[in-house]
């Protein structure tokens, strides 16, 4: 018997009662499920559609219209099909159905299903008209300059984004369906003879093999694209913009479009990605170098300031000239625990504020800010529980880590491991971590593209673009591409 | 069969040696300045020489690891060349580890008990040999920029406590000058346990060997002049007796901003350290396959661990095993050896290899 187990493969009747019983069947009667009987010309037919998916004005009026007006003399059922798939432009996008499962995908997807008796197939139209959200700037990814376009939910808005960037007939992309019970579209995009087509041959395999039952946000497709699994970075880079998605395509690289959240993915990543934003290209050379190397400098400052800090004022104090020293002594002598503990307990305060602060209804924000101000700051110096140069530390140590924002969530615990590193054994622990965290990296190459290139293996041109902007008389003449940076390939 | 770039192969050299190089300073053997820097010079020199055997090899063999060239020329053979790099492997893993610990527990982690230290270093260790050799190659590429700027910060710190009367060329030479001249250049050639390493590098890298193996010894040259002329002008009579030089310039190095730089020193000399560890147990791990050791990874791990413990918890820092081993086996391992296999044999033996 037909049901929601085994329906995908299941082949459409020819009787109309047949097929609209099976729909019924499979579906259970759910109350979003709307089945509307009509003749057309005579021959008895059916359109399917599920509630509020559809564009209601344009459908009744263009779609329904046109077919109420379809009257033709001893029309029969090939004659109403051919009509219908040959004769007539009912909106811009029509497919053939064969079985429930493609009539049922699409129909999720808010297209209009016409079936018509006699008939084992029905046909698709696209009248989609579901509520969704406008192009708006990107929450995430924020720029001065730039476009104040991102993406959104739906991934046909955003596939016109991309193509309205590069008007090029060599953009390609391919739509799979991802996921056993949401069947999410998953658009792979490249730029064909740009992006090599083992990387794409590669996205396609991993996306085809993903066996969940739900792909609901990039994080469920992005853990399948990573081949290393160990690794503390990802090799797949996400972005909100379409500008920033667009000139990756462009450097050889492969991105995925995902229905349902606006985060796209581009793949393979490299670790100096993280520093780049699109402002970069909009400022003076020498500006967007001097904002670029600040950005290094913060992830340094952001990961290893508060583990060094607790490393030399707890085991190599000698290392700081004499007038800080004595003030740090100063400070420390009335609290209560060992630095590395205050240190500790300071950060996982302030990744409790940060995280309420994502949390709380806007109204309610200002509050966060003010306790986290007071008790953190104020009171928690003067009631002695830790001293006013922990709080320094920890205030340009989360400063710094929004300047990166792309790996904070690595930042964030390589910073609390770099804490207890140099708690525990000083500058040895910090250089420990530090080495373990530089093989961690360098062991990624997913893609066969090295994650640390091009600074390790290094690459003289496109590791100075890395650290700096070139100017674009040179862009002009060569285009990165990441399939040439060294150690790239197979 | 995993390639690297030269430069990959340079850095790689690089900081598997700067753990001995940082250890340099005016001779040992008493010489003064001068010849110690020429020593040194003849000491490159000789190792130029060296270098040669492992390049034909390479060059005849291409795309061949070392092992694999001996296996195909004789299976005895290759058993038997196995053991002893693994035995040269482990020994001078044993002494990293144990030499190290030594240094830290005195320097600066009294209150941690040299097994702790040592397990640390070996467990980061172990990971760096899972991540292979490319891995290892691109740490090393990373390591080595924090090694040049440690370098030149040090260098330009201390410049101005230089004293040209501290190189003292008119000091009367020691009493025999050429056997304490020879045995300088014996040992700086015997603490050459990266040529042992560029036997089994070379095959891996993609282009360009020779190019890089000289350049690297030219960088070689000119660390090791820099760091005892250093050493000399800074320290005069008093570096003779350090056994970390370079480390001892470190406390005197002082900026506005930071006192003294000796524990910014020791927290790169860690890095470097490890990926040397990392690079001698995952060529012991190597070496271990060849000779159908099961899980040569931990086993390369495990075992100079443990030795390394037992003798740092026994207190036997002065044992021959933490001793520069003789130079016999930086010439027979790094030259000898490979100059061996290095031509065709007519006959082929098809052997596979671990």
């Amino acid at each position: 018997m037909l049901s929601y187990e085994n329906y995908e493969n299941e082949p459409i009747k020819k009787g109309l009662y047949d097929k609209i019983t099976d729909i019924r069947t499979i579906c259970s009667n759910t109350a979003d499920l709307n089945i509307m009987e009509v003749e057309i010309s005579g021959v008895k037919c059916a359109v399917v559609t599920i509630e509020a998916m559809l564009l209601t004005l344009s459908i009744s009026q263009e779609m329904f219209g046109y077919l109420m007006n379809f009257n033709v003399r001893n029309c029969d059922a090939d004659g109403v099909f051919k009509f219908l798939t040959e004769q007539s432009l009912l909106s811009t996008e029509r497919k053939t159905v064969y079985t429930y499962g493609e009539l049922l995908r699409l129909a999720f997807s808010g297209f209009g299903v016409v079936l018509v008796d006699g008939i084992e197939k029905g046909v698709a139209f696209g009248v989609q008209g579901y509520d969704k959200r406008s192009v708006t700037e990107p929450t995430n990814d924020i720029n001065v300059k730039g476009s104040k376009e991102g993406f959104i939910e739906v991934v046909r808005t955003n596939i016109s984004l991309v193509r309205r960037k590069l008007k090029t007939a060599a953009l390609r992309f391919e739509m799979l369906q991802v996921g056993e019970k949401s069947k999410t579209d998953v658009v792979i995009a490249y730029i064909a003879g740009r992006a090599r087509q083992d990387y794409v041959d590669e996205v396609r395999k991993k996306l085809k093999g993903i066996k969940l039952d739900t792909v609901l946000t990039s994080g469920y497709i992005s853990a399948f694209l990573e081949q290393d699994k160990k690794s503390i970075f990802s090799s797949v880079f996400q972005t909100e913009r379409p500008d920033v998605f667009c000139a990756k395509l462009n450097e050889g690289r492969v991105g995925i479009l995902i229905e349902g959240t606006p985060f796209a993915l581009l793949c393979p990543s490299i670790f100096t990605e993280n520093f780049a934003t699109i402002d970069d290209y909009v400022s003076k050379p020498f500006y967007a170098t001097y904002i670029r190397l600040l950005k290094y400098l913060c992830f340094f400052v952001t990961i290893a300031i508060p583990g060094i800090y607790v490393a030399l004022a707890t085991y190599h104090p000698e290392t700081f000239s004499h007038n800080l020293l004595l003030n740090l002594v100063a400070s420390e002598e009335a609290t209560p625990y060992p630095l590395y503990v205050e240190v500790f307990i300071m950060m996982i305060f302030y990744e409790i504020m940060r995280e309420a602060g994502i949390r709380l209804p806007r109204a309610v924000g200002g509050a966060v800010s003010i306790v986290g101000g007071l008790i953190i700051g104020d009171a928690a110096v003067k009631s002695g529980l830790v001293s006013g140069a922990i709080l320094i530390v920890i205030g340009i140590t989360a400063t710094a880590s929004f300047v990166v924002p792309s790996i904070n969530e690595q930042t964030t615990i390589l910073r609390l491991a770099f804490i207890l590193a140099g708690g525990i054994s000083g500058l040895f622990g910090i250089g420990l971590a530090t080495t373990f965290v530089i093989f961690n990296v360098c062991s990624m190459d997913d893609f066969g593209v090295p994650y640390t290139a091009p600074i390790s293996p290094f690459t003289k041109r496109a590791f100075f673009h890395s650290m700096g902007r070139a100017d674009f008389k040179k862009l002009e003449k060569e285009t990165s591409d990441i399939s040439r940076l060294n150690g790239a390939g197979r | 069969m995993k390639k690297i770039s030269p430069i990959q192969l340079i850095t790689l050299l690089f900081v598997t040696r700067a753990f001995l190089t940082t250890t340099y300073g005016v001779s040992q053997y008493k010489l003064n300045v001068v010849l110690s820097l020429l020593s040194a010079m003849v000491a490159i020199a000789l190792q130029l020489l060296l270098i040669i055997p492992p390049l034909v090899l390479t060059t005849n063999h291409p795309d061949k690891g070392f092992m694999r060239v001996v296996f195909e020329r004789s299976k005895t053979a290759g058993t038997i060349v196995s053991v002893v790099y693994s035995a040269f492997f482990f020994f001078e893993t044993v002494r990293l580890l144990g030499i190290f610990s030594y240094f830290l527990k005195n320097q600066f982690l009294d209150y941690l008990p040299a097994p702790v230290l040592i397990i640390a270093l070996s467990g980061v260790g172990l990971y760096g040999v899972k991540c292979g050799i490319q891995g290892l190659a691109r740490t090393a590429g990373v390591a080595v920029f924090l090694f040049v700027a440690m370098f030149f910060v040090i260098i330009f710190s201390v410049t101005g406590q230089m004293d040209i009367f501290n190189i003292q060329i008119a000091t009367p030479a020691p009493q025999n000058t050429a056997k304490a001249f020879f045995g300088d250049i014996m040992l700086k050639t015997a603490g050459s346990d990266e040529l042992v390493a560029l036997v089994f590098f070379l095959p891996h890298v993609r282009k360009n060997k020779a190019k890089a193996t000289f350049s690297y010894m030219g960088i070689k040259l000119f660390v090791t002049e820099t760091m005892i002329l250093y050493s000399a002008l800074i320290l005069g009579d008093y570096a003779t007796g350090l056994s970390q030089p370079f480390y001892t310039l470190s406390t005197y190095a002082k900026t506005s901003v930071i006192e003294r730089y000796d524990s910014i020193y020791m927290c790169i000399w860690t890095i470097g350290t490890v990926v040397k560890v990392a690079v001698l147990m995952f060529l012991l791990s190597k070496t271990l396959s060849c000779i159908r050791v099961k899980k040569p990874d931990l086993v390369a791990c495990a075992l100079p661990t443990l030795t390394a413990i037992i003798l740092a918890m026994l207190g036997m820092y002065d044992s021959p095993m933490f001793r520069v081993p003789s130079v016999v086996f930086a010439i027979g391992l790094g030259g000898a050896i490979p100059l061996i296999f290095a031509f065709r044999s007519r006959k082929k033996e098809e052997v596979s290899v671990g």
